[in-house]
């Protein structure tokens, strides 16, 4: 694991109305590393990645990118500086071919000045080398809106890559798939990480979340309540206590 | 029927081709569905009948003028999509054709509803343009217009302006400006609309608030919708067909508003990407012959 440290929370908090979702959490991300977010539901996963990727504004603490505070600033500017994210609902564009989709997030280093009165035809190379790497070359021309569910993630993961992060946020990646893609999906992940991308994954799939990451971060109620090697935080008490305390046992 | 009434037809078509292709940018591309576009058009004839008749500049010095004044307008009027999306978007662009209707309407700079008369006919080389030469204008302009919009088809601001109207969400997380690729949506749509509005303003010779109401909009919409929202092929075909169509049919000229609700509302339930748009009955017909020329007939191409 690479030591330098890529992206660090401190005091994260985020309230909604009387309900505190996130509570001072200190996250700290090193560059290299497959970090997995578990948690039972409701523990604050996905607001946590909101609030990292500009999609919320936290009601207080801090979130650093490479030494740079970043909360506050828009999404599309979080994007810029180097994070890109999937989603646990899938979003493609589905009026847009699959390859366009690619092409959309290939874009983002022309979305500026001149930038998007320039042809795209010219870069479209680019975008099958990625469709290629997760598989979907064959797919590359038809509708996003038409592909089943394991390829529209997997599409979400090319977009992300189109995009050439140095961290990527993937909000359960493994919902929804059959094991058969799931094998496949940690192949995709172990790739990122052998492309330089540091990962950062929220996921209920155990036996995914144990196999492939490095360190795991266990929320609860929004808290920090565990943090370590897959095998310590599975060995750890007060995870259990969670889990098990809850009617959605991990599976 | 003279040549004379054909190319009066013919340039009016030309005129409704470069406004569905505005619309196209706007509500095909940006999916910002405007049913006020018949205001940016006013917009681009008013300023055009105003430059003519009040500061006394040319049809060709004044064109770039309106292109300006329309655009800068129209990012103003865009500015509620800021705000608000779909459903109300859409009451808000009824509300600004509205507006606009009124300024024109109660101001008397832009003459009231006596509107602008005497707007002079563009000169070529110091000679007037005659009908001839007024469709050949016009049918620059649709030149013009049809190979911008392919070229704009073709760029990262098309695929940027697709993706911020489908999923803002989604949009955002690709590095995209949603805000600011919805004010380049109506900026670009404006431009177009400004050169209709100044084509119809020196063509008509008078500008009048009525010319430029809701119905008017409806139009614009019906046109793009019948034809494939999202297609310049589909806004070209639109746009002939429901401005050359009742010219044919005489008798139902009368019934414009008839026609332009139930193009709208029969196209909505039954094909709403429009008769040539990506996906309908006639595209993938087309493509499907396109095949069976291309490998001859009864061998499925490919599997």
């Amino acid at each position: 694991m690479g030591s330098e440290e890529l992206l660090v929370t401190e005091g994260l908090t985020k309230d909604f109305g009387g309900l505190r979702a996130v509570d001072h959490v200190d996250l700290t991300v090193h560059r290299g590393e497959i970090h997995g977010i578990i948690g039972p539901n409701g523990a604050g996963k996905t607001t946590l990645f909101n609030l990292i990727t500009g999609y919320l504004r936290p009601t207080e603490g801090k979130v650093t990118f490479k030494g740079r505070r970043i909360d506050g600033l828009p999404p599309h500017r979080i994007v810029y500086l180097g994070i890109a994210r999937t989603f646990q609902i899938v979003r493609p564009f589905t009026e847009l071919s699959v390859l366009e989709n690619v092409l959309v997030a290939w874009g983002h280093r022309h979305y500026g000045g001149i930038g998007p009165f320039l042809p795209y035809a010219s870069e479209r190379r680019h975008a099958m080398e990625i469709l290629e790497e997760v598989g979907l070359a064959d797919r590359a021309h038809l509708p996003a809106g038409t592909l089943p569910i394991g390829y529209q993630r997997r599409l979400e993961i090319a977009r992300a890559m189109a995009l050439e992060p140095e961290l990527m946020l993937l909000d359960e990646p493994a919902a929804g798939l059959t094991e058969e893609e799931i094998v496949g999906l940690k192949g995709l992940v172990r790739g990122l990480v052998e492309r330089g991308i540091t990962v950062i994954l929220v996921e209920h799939r155990m036996t995914f979340v144990m196999d492939i990451c490095g360190v795991i971060t266990v929320l609860d109620h929004g808290r920090v309540i565990a943090e370590g090697t897959p095998e310590e935080v599975a060995h750890d008490p007060a995870v259990i206590e969670a889990y098990l305390g809850s009617a959605d046992a991990a599976g | 029927m003279t040549l004379g009434y054909l190319l009066t037809v013919g340039t009016f078509t030309g005129i409704f081709m470069i406004l569905t292709l505005s619309l196209n940018i706007l509500t095909g591309y940006a999916k910002q569905v405007s049913l006020g576009h018949a205001a940016f058009f006013g917009i681009g004839a008013y300023a055009a009948a105003i430059l003519a008749t009040k500061a006394g500049l040319s049809f060709w010095a004044a064109l770039p003028c309106v292109v300006v004044i329309t655009t800068v307008v129209g990012v103003f009027l865009g500015l509620p999509s800021l705000r608000v999306s779909h459903d109300f978007l859409v009451l808000s662009t009824i509300g600004l054709n509205f507006i606009v209707g009124a300024v024109f309407r109660y101001f008397p700079f832009f003459g009231g509803s006596m509107g602008i008369v005497n707007i002079p006919s563009p000169t070529f080389f110091g000679r007037p343009l005659g009908t001839v030469g007024y469709f050949g204008l016009t049918l620059v302009f649709v030149v013009l217009a049809v190979l911008t919009s392919l070229y704009f088809s073709r760029t990262w601001g098309r695929l940027a302006m697709e993706a911020a109207g489908e999923d803002e969400t989604a949009a955002k997380a690709m590095g995209i400006n949603v805000a600011k690729f919805k004010i380049y949506a109506f900026a670009i749509s404006s431009a177009y609309a400004g050169i209709a509005g100044a084509l119809w303003a020196h063509y008509v010779g008078s500008v009048f608030p009525e010319n430029f109401g809701f119905d008017r909009s409806i139009d614009i919409l019906a046109m793009l919708v019948l034809g494939g929202l999202g297609t310049i092929r589909g806004a070209i075909f639109g746009a002939f067909l429901l401005q050359v169509l009742p010219e044919a049919l005489r008798v139902i000229q009368d019934y414009r508003m008839l026609i332009s609700g139930a193009v709208l509302a029969i196209m909505m339930v039954f094909q709403p990407m429009g008769l040539l748009g990506k996906g309908s009955i006639l595209h993938v017909g087309f493509q499907r012959a396109w095949k069976a020329v291309r490998y001859g007939f009864g061998r499925a191409p490919g599997n």
